[in-house]
């Protein structure tokens, strides 16, 4: 169970004189994982989160998701995808009919719509009585959220988001990420992709690392800030110049409190120093 | 993913060096040229003569071959419609399509023109920046009186290079509009006309967006649709007067034959 | 060399965007301008340059008034703007004609363009791709295209509006050395950030909230203010850790926290006080 990937590559149509965008990727994201996709722009990352639900299909290699072939449209059902500038995907007369879009080309009909609906709204924090507005009369934060709303409905298993949080401010973000963490909370996979590893990470129990078509690592965040691929956060980055300059302090943290606790060491241990010098020159003599 | 370079190769010859006028003046000069010409041994010249330039610019043979590879198809139909539909002397005779001489003639001479026509404009576009090129018919318009019409020569110009730059973005978010959509089930086989609005209407609103955007910047960036300069100095150099002379000659010599 | 009045404005659907600004910025000054996406932000840098017209009150550059069609040029030529999308402002087809497109507006000659351009991509670091299309740029080459193209146009001012938002931290990173070198040639900038750790050295920072002022101040009042969080903004742990470590009893030299390598400095210098 799960999304596996074995042996991936691929290469967009009319540019095979180029590198391929994926070159024997392998990887598996298990049932209900939150697993973070991190990687510069042109690594590779929305090739390959677009052969989870079939929408790229495989030049060589397999992808599969719970067993099921991607090529099955059960497989797009199962995987909801929201793209960047989701906002700008909206097209129905009705917020409604927006949500309702994507159930009802999985034949989905009557009362179970309109739950699903009002399900989905809800779960965004959204008034129903704004269903029958025009989703064009909402603010862009809002579109966003119908957007998430519409794939929603779709009561996928799992929810890739290609990066969600650009552009948004601190306090969205934060709500946004409460929401994918009770997604989470619920079973759903939530795989999402991101340059901005620093908001995600506490969040995250797999890091998936790209970069030219390539995977370069896999490990959970903890290891991912352990072997330094790139400084995450301005808090690693600090506690990571402090070690350049002597200190030995933990690099996997997130929070301020947890620095403060570390950057405490900096004083005892430069008295544990002093006087494990003072034992060594002690113990020498003794010898 | 989308890139559109109008195939410019980069490169420092006789060729990449010309003034883009004398460059848009010679495709023009040649392209009438190609039109007019109806001997075979016409076309060897220009077939020569492109030989020789394709020489000069340093730009593989392959590459302006393989450019025009797409619209081969084009030229093969061209050549079997006069093949078979010109009267005249049959070759053999079949039952439905006859091929004749004169057809063959006429054929050959047709789809070498078109593709000596798209070569000539291949090799042009090869050797030339795109930038390049809008400024040099900016430079040739630009005693036009193009203001009664309420454009000027540099809206046009910039105009141009802006369609060249944003095509890409264009497409570009077709593509994610179309993935977006196709993630929400999005079936076209099921029903084309909601398909196509549900792409249509956010890409067209996506445009303007886009296009509000890139206002914005211009606008910041002192843009006002008058006179403008160019990094790029347009002046016209030795060579390009020698080249022009070369190129008459070779007119003549062409006509003449 | 700014100078806002009472300014408002209200958007084409009716939303208010602005209430009664007023706001005026010193020749050198770093201000940073910070508040949740609708604050007003946005709406408040584009009349500093005439992309908008007040509705009420009066904004003026250098003594020059806005809303007069006649100064817009001058206005714009003395106030630059970057703004947050990379692509959408990148109107060239390669790197070096969009530096060169402020410049060709002025219709300076071309040998002045080239000198600009070049100089500017120097700046900031781009001198090796002056013939690359944006599509072989990255998103943080494509920002630091717009900063060159602001700096071609050699003007006085540079309003940055949020032109990290879309970027990775690594690229943040280096924008930011940017912007630490610009402020170095005493140049205003006006920097617009949802970022509070991009301007911790900031000479002052304004908070805006539904179209307002709602605070005012340097970095350090304005971060350690309870209400901070009550406008939509989020305290970054680094700024976090500062605040703590202050209460401390330690004193920093904010001016110098342009750089976390200055930071660490700061914190290892006086660790026996932790």
């Amino acid at each position: 169970m799960g999304i596996k990937v074995e042996n991936l590559s691929y290469s967009y149509p009319g540019n095979q004189k180029r590198k391929p965008a994926l070159e024997n990727v392998s990887l598996e994201i298990a049932r209900g994982e939150f697993a973070v996709i991190s990687g510069t722009s042109g690594a590779g990352k929305s090739t390959l989160i677009k052969h989870f639900n079939g929408i790229l299909t495989p030049e060589s290699g397999r992808v599969t998701v719970d067993g099921l072939d991607t090529t099955s449209r059960e497989v797009r059902r199962k995987v909801g995808m929201l793209f960047q500038h989701s906002q700008d995907q909206l097209f129905e007369e009705t917020i409604y009919k927006e949500i309702a879009f994507g159930p009802s080309n999985f034949g989905i009909r009557g009362e179970e719509l309109k739950e699903r609906v009002h399900d989905a709204l809800s779960f965004v924090h959204l008034d129903t009585r704004i269903l029958n507005r025009s989703p064009f009369s909402l603010s862009g934060g809002e579109k966003r959220r119908v957007a998430l709303a519409g794939i929603m409905a779709l009561r996928p298993t799992y929810l890739v988001l290609d990066e969600p949080t650009a552009g948004l401010d601190p306090e969205s973000r934060t709500k946004l990420l409460g929401r994918l963490q009770n997604i989470h909370k619920k079973g759903v996979g939530i795989i999402v992709v991101s340059h901005n590893m620093e908001e995600i990470l506490p969040f995250a129990q797999k890091v998936i690392s790209m970069e030219e078509g390539k995977i370069v690592f896999t490990g959970s965040p903890e290891e991912y800030l352990r072997v330094g691929h790139s400084p995450v956060s301005l808090l690693t980055r600090l506690i990571k110049e402090l070690n350049r300059k002597g200190a030995n302090l933990r690099e996997d943290i997130f929070t301020a409190e947890e620095a403060l606790k570390e950057l405490q060491k900096l004083r005892p241990e430069k008295e544990r120093e002093i006087s494990e010098k003072i034992d060594g020159t002690v113990m020498q003599e003794n010898v | 993913m989308y890139e559109i370079t109008f195939n410019y190769v980069y490169g420092n010859s006789l060729l990449h060096r010309l003034d883009p006028r004398t460059k848009l003046g010679a495709v023009m000069c040649l392209s009438i040229l190609i039109f007019r010409e109806g001997s075979f041994a016409g076309m060897g010249l220009l077939i020569a003569f492109f030989l020789l330039l394709t020489g000069i610019s340093g730009v593989r043979l392959s590459f302006l071959l393989r450019s025009v590879r797409p619209l081969f198809f084009v030229i093969i139909i061209i050549f079997c419609f006069q093949l078979f539909e010109t009267k005249g002397t049959p070759i053999v005779t079949l039952p439905v399509f006859t091929p004749t001489y004169e057809g063959l003639r006429l054929g050959a001479l047709l789809s070498l023109r078109f593709e000596l026509l798209l070569l000539y404009a291949t090799l042009f576009t090869a050797s030339t920046l795109p930038s390049q090129i809008t400024n040099g018919i900016e430079r040739l318009l630009r005693p036009l009186p193009l203001r009664y019409l309420g454009v000027t020569s540099f809206d046009l110009a910039t105009m141009m290079s802006l369609s060249i730059r944003f095509l890409p973005s264009f497409l570009e978010n077709a593509a994610t509009i179309r993935s977006a959509q196709l993630a929400r089930g999005l079936d076209f086989r099921h029903d084309l006309r909601r398909g196509t609005t549900a792409i249509v209407v956010p890409l067209i609103r996506r445009s303007i967006l886009l296009a509000e955007e890139v206002t914005e910047a211009m606008e910041s960036r002192c843009y006002q649709g008058s006179r403008r300069t160019s990094i790029h100095e347009l002046s016209m150099q030795k060579s390009d007067w020698k080249a022009l002379f070369i190129l008459a000659l070779f007119i003549i010599l062409i006509l003449t034959l | 060399m700014i100078r806002i009045e009472d300014l408002s404005y209200n958007f084409p659907d009716g939303t208010q965007g602005l209430k009664k600004i007023n706001l005026e910025i010193e020749r050198g000054e770093f201000l940073g301008i910070v508040g949740r996406n609708g604050s007003g932000k946005s709406t408040l840098v584009r009349h500093l340059n005439g992309l908008l017209k007040p509705m009420e009150g009066k904004v003026s550059i250098n003594g020059m008034d806005t809303a007069d069609p006649s100064n817009l040029l001058k206005i714009r030529q003395t106030v630059s703007m970057v703004f947050q999308n990379p692509y959408t402002q990148f109107v060239g087809t390669t790197l070096e004609e969009d530096v060169a497109f402020g410049p060709e507006n002025l219709a300076l000659p071309p040998k002045e363009i080239r000198e600009r351009v070049d100089r500017a991509l120097e700046v900031v670091g781009l001198d090796n791709f002056k013939n690359h299309s944006p599509k072989t740029l990255s998103g943080g080459q494509s920002q630091c295209a717009a900063i060159a193209s602001a700096l071609a146009m050699k003007s006085e001012c540079i309003v940055f509006d949020e032109i990290t938002s879309m970027l990775d931290s690594k690229s943040r990173e280096q924008i930011r050395e940017i912007i630490q070198k610009l402020r170095g040639e005493a140049r205003t900038i006006v920097y617009v950030t949802h970022r509070l750790e991009e301007i911790l050295y900031a000479d002052r920072i304004i908070v805006m909230d539904r179209g307002e002022i709602v605070r005012e101040g340097k970095p350090k009042t304005v971060f350690k203010d309870p209400d901070t969080e009550k406008f939509g903004l989020e305290i970054p742990p680094v700024v976090e850790l500062l605040n703590s470590l202050e209460s401390r009893g330690f004193s920093f030299d904010w001016t110098r926290l342009y750089s976390i390598e200055n930071l660490a400095e700061e914190i290892w210098e006086s660790r026996w006080k932790i």
